[in-house]
């Protein structure tokens, strides 16, 4: 009984703490509150009922983030056939090839750098938002883990179970998407701002 | 080092995933270079947007409530269950030999385990272990999420396993059921009470339900909750909130576990059993 007591102190204190960045991450899975909440709570069943499992002195975020995906998975592959894999891979041959000068170039040929700098200015949280939620699920996962919870490549790979390389790449890739995309809406809120 | 270089590592600089002396190459480039200067900036500027807005986002505090709620009643459960009685003794140990060398704390520890194997495998009242074992073995071959290990993945070919051990043909279902929407979708080798076995995946409507075989033992039936389906009788177990029922046929002790209602459970189960 002192024992049981003793792990659910302890896992109360490492684990709860991430509560927010979990809830943070499920809306941005499910984009829906209640179905976020439900999955944080899912999430941290499983993590307590497993608790002894869990490897001491590894990061117990990456742990608890790798229990949300898969209960993520679990849940949604009942209701949503395979998500965005094949769309994913399409993406993936036919622009790995680009390299970093033709993509930028086609962007930046009227646009310096710094004028884009200034323009990310006016954009608003909805925007930033929509721009992450367009993304495919592979890209969101990997920059929202490494931009937001600084976790480390190895540590994503782990996540996701896929090797370092896919990681990189995603995150690549995904951030030149993520830029592309915040870049159209700043256009946008540019334009409105000068109109007015 | 050149432009081109720089932003090749650009992301994995920023990331902090170069080594040091790397790192401080590009560091100075950059703090040389107006161009990849500015391009470093913009990055940081875009990851700081991110970040900004997707952290502002705090859990309704009822969530908090609710879940430190359910962590009481994962308590309740597991109160008097002897696979925590082990795990207990285990820790008192390590305890009381810390402060002499690794060596003798390490070969202690090690005989202590071999006596827990065997007393896993031949005392009869520890049924409910063997059903925490299965448990255990269910979440890592449906989840693959509560280790860190890549050797447990999911993959595999479930032909290989259930072949000619089980009757894979639910044709027969009870008409409470219906077998059609099962399929078998993976499966593991895995080690339950102290034998291989297969741990065969099947899915029912996006519910995972995995079957384990305990070979030619008799098992400690007594400590688990009977029930009767049809002709057949099954045993109920339940640990950390999964629940397993089992079944003996032709001196071969199956275990079914899943996180689904046990009547669900046992009519499936009955699907398995050959007539």
């Amino acid at each position: 009984m002192r024992e049981e007591n003793n792990s659910r102190k302890e896992f109360e204190e490492i684990a709860m703490e991430h509560i927010d960045s979990l809830y943070s991450m499920a809306i941005r899975l499910v984009f829906n509150k209640e179905e976020a909440e439900d999955l944080v709570q899912e999430t941290y069943l499983k993590a307590y009922r497993f608790f002894n499992t869990f490897q001491k002195g590894t990061n117990i975020k990456a742990w608890l983030f790798k229990i949300l995906r898969n209960t993520f998975i679990n849940k949604y592959r009942k209701t949503v056939n395979l998500p965005s894999e094949i769309l994913y891979e399409d993406v993936e041959s036919v622009n790995s090839n680009l390299s970093y000068k033709q993509e930028s170039d086609s962007g930046e040929l009227t646009d310096t750098l710094e004028s884009k700098y200034i323009e990310l200015g006016n954009l608003m949280e909805d925007d930033v938002k929509q721009a992450i939620d367009s993304l495919s699920i592979e890209y969101r996962e990997a920059i929202l883990l490494s931009d937001v919870e600084g976790l480390s490549y190895q540590e994503i790979a782990e996540i996701a179970n896929v090797p370092i390389g896919t990681i990189k790449s995603r995150l690549n890739r995904g951030r030149k998407l993520l830029q592309k995309k915040l870049w159209e809406y700043a256009k946008d809120r540019g334009f409105i701002k000068r109109e007015k | 080092m050149s432009c081109l270089e720089a932003v090749k590592y650009l992301y994995e600089f920023m990331d902090n995933e170069v080594d040091k002396s790397q790192y401080l190459i590009i560091k100075r480039h950059i703090e040389n270079c107006e161009e990849c200067r500015q391009r470093y900036e913009f990055e940081k500027g875009v990851r700081s947007l991110v970040k900004a807005y997707c952290t502002n986002t705090t859990v309704p505090p009822y969530l908090y409530n609710k879940i430190i709620e359910s962590l009481d009643s994962i308590d309740m459960e597991n109160v008097d269950q002897p696979a925590k009685k082990i795990v207990h003794e285990q820790k008192v140990v390590r305890k009381l030999f810390s402060t002499r060398s690794y060596a003798i704390a390490a070969s202690i520890l090690l005989s202590i385990a071999g006596g827990i194997f065997y007393y896993t495998n031949h005392y009869n009242d520890n049924s409910i272990s063997i059903v925490d074992n299965a448990v255990k073995n269910h979440v890592v071959a449906v989840n693959d999420n509560l280790v860190f290990n890549e050797e447990t993945s999911v993959v595999g070919n479930v032909n290989k396993y259930i072949g000619s051990s089980v009757n894979s043909k639910p044709g027969n279902a009870s008409p409470l059921l219906n077998a059609e929407q099962i399929r078998v979708v993976g499966g593991i080798p895995v080690r339950l009470s102290g034998t291989n076995s297969p741990c065969v995946i099947f899915d029912k409507g996006g519910n995972k339900l995995s079957l384990q075989i305990i070979h030619n033992s008799s098992f400690p039936f007594r400590n688990l909750e009977r029930a009767q389906f049809g002709p057949k009788e099954f045993y109920l177990g339940n640990c950390r909130g999964f629940n397993s029922v089992l079944w003996e046929e032709d001196g071969v002790t199956y275990c079914l576990t899943s996180d689904i209602n046990k009547n669900e459970m046992l009519r499936f189960a009955a699907t398995l059993t050959s007539r």
